[in-house]
């Protein structure tokens, strides 16, 4: 039997984001719900989140997110063999969104497929893309993490959740490379806690067990984001920056205290953001990139994680 | 660890982590009303889950509430087959 010719290696090519126009506060919120800004921010670190217009869907978002990394990595469209659309809130599961931002972006008939992975869907899309460009099955791979959540799966009375999540998409292009440039993944899941964050039998929104949750984070993020770097034979002191899934500033300082990297910036996306899901780590780099506090050849630690228990995690070199 | 001993590390993880001393509280005492938020709890249970070598089932860690209540896991813990076979004891 065939093959097709391999890549010895994957790397990402461009990054692009799309954050919703209307941002709201924390004080904002507080007029009509019982919260105040002082109770989120000590909770979670947030203060404020971009919440979709009517026409900001999880397609259109991961489209303008999509178009962006296009035009980073200077590839058109039709270049784009795979895309791959990382998503837990979209409204309906048929049909899947990716062969929609597929054809609003204009490629050419790719492969096209949805992925749920909740908060680490990005990190699972990264690897799978990684995956079918060394095995000849794409030579260039569209990964879009995109999430609405605000609209369609958030009860706005329930004051533990609905201060949590914004929405909003961030994507990358992978592509061919003669050096390891996306480094070995490290992931898994652990359904035991999938009731942790869940939609319940007979509801329609979000529920999380907040407590079970953060004791489940603060347990196992920090010995995973050590195990992602020892994975990738790379060094704390080597990561230009730290990603870890922006659900909440505490969690991302002791992701941060964990790898000890002094030198490495950390992304706290999440204070304006919030938690975005699957978005959350292409948001966060991308702004990184945006902001010029990682230049092309940096390596960076990213890690997701989330409901499941999911979590997938690598170290990347920067386009 | 002896169950006298665990409730001694409670309070003094109590102190570092949250700044509350519960010594002499009424066992009914909320976290609540020690202005402990239920993040900070769950800092200072996985602490002393670290410490005795096992762990509060998720079902009642998401109802714990009072002073009283930790302090019955952690005599539980401290008690327990896991916390037998730790090193610590």
């Amino acid at each position: 039997m065939s093959v097709r010719v391999r890549s010895p290696h994957a790397r990402i090519l461009g990054l692009g984001d799309y954050r919703p126009s209307r941002v709201v506060t924390n004080d904002e919120l507080a007029e009509t719900i019982d919260t105040s800004d002082t109770w989120i921010r000590s909770r979670t670190g947030i203060g404020s989140r971009h919440v979709a217009a009517p026409d900001d869907t999880v397609v259109s978002m991961a489209v303008e997110a999509g178009r962006k990394a296009l035009a980073a990595s200077r590839l058109s469209a039709d270049s784009i063999d795979v895309v791959i659309l990382a998503t837990c809130s979209i409204p309906r599961a048929i049909p899947g969104g990716a062969s929609m931002v597929a054809e609003l972006l204009g490629c050419a008939s790719p492969a096209a497929f949805d992925l749920n992975s909740a908060c680490s869907g990005f990190c699972h899309g990264l690897e799978v893309a990684a995956s079918l460009v060394c095995r000849g099955s794409a030579r260039h791979v569209l990964v879009v993490g995109s999430e609405r959540f605000t609209a369609d799966w958030i009860d706005w009375e329930d004051r533990g959740v609905c201060v949590l999540f914004g929405d909003g998409a961030g994507a990358a292009t992978v592509g061919p490379s003669s050096e390891p440039d996306i480094g070995p993944v490290v992931w898994g899941s652990d359904g035991s806690g999938a009731r942790f964050i869940a939609v319940p039998d007979g509801d329609w929104a979000i529920r999380m067990d907040g407590r079970n949750v953060y004791r489940w984070a603060m347990t196992h993020v920090a010995p995973l984001a050590r195990h992602v770097c020892d994975e990738a034979g790379v060094r704390p002191a080597d990561l230009a920056a730290i990603v870890p899934h922006q659900a909440n500033l505490r969690i991302v300082e002791a992701v941060a205290r964990a790898v000890a990297s002094h030198g490495a910036v950390v992304a706290t996306d999440v204070v304006d953001t919030g938690n975005t899901s699957a978005a959350s780590v292409p948001l966060a780099l991308s702004r990184l990139v945006r902001e010029q506090q990682v230049s092309s050849g940096d390596l960076v630690l990213l890690l997701a994680f989330g409901a499941g228990l999911s979590w997938a995690g690598q170290v990347v070199r920067m386009p | 660890m002896s169950t006298n001993d665990a409730l001694i590390l409670l309070r003094s993880v109590v102190r570092e982590i949250a700044q509350v001393d519960i010594d002499g509280l009424a066992r009914t005492t909320t976290f609540t009303e020690l202005d402990i938020d239920s993040l900070t709890v769950v800092e200072i249970t996985t602490a002393m889950e670290e410490s005795l070598g096992a762990k509060i089932p998720a079902d009642v860690f998401a109802e714990l509430a009072t002073i009283g209540e930790l302090e019955e896991q952690v005599v539980r813990m401290a008690g327990g087959p896991e916390a037998a076979m730790s090193p610590s004891t």
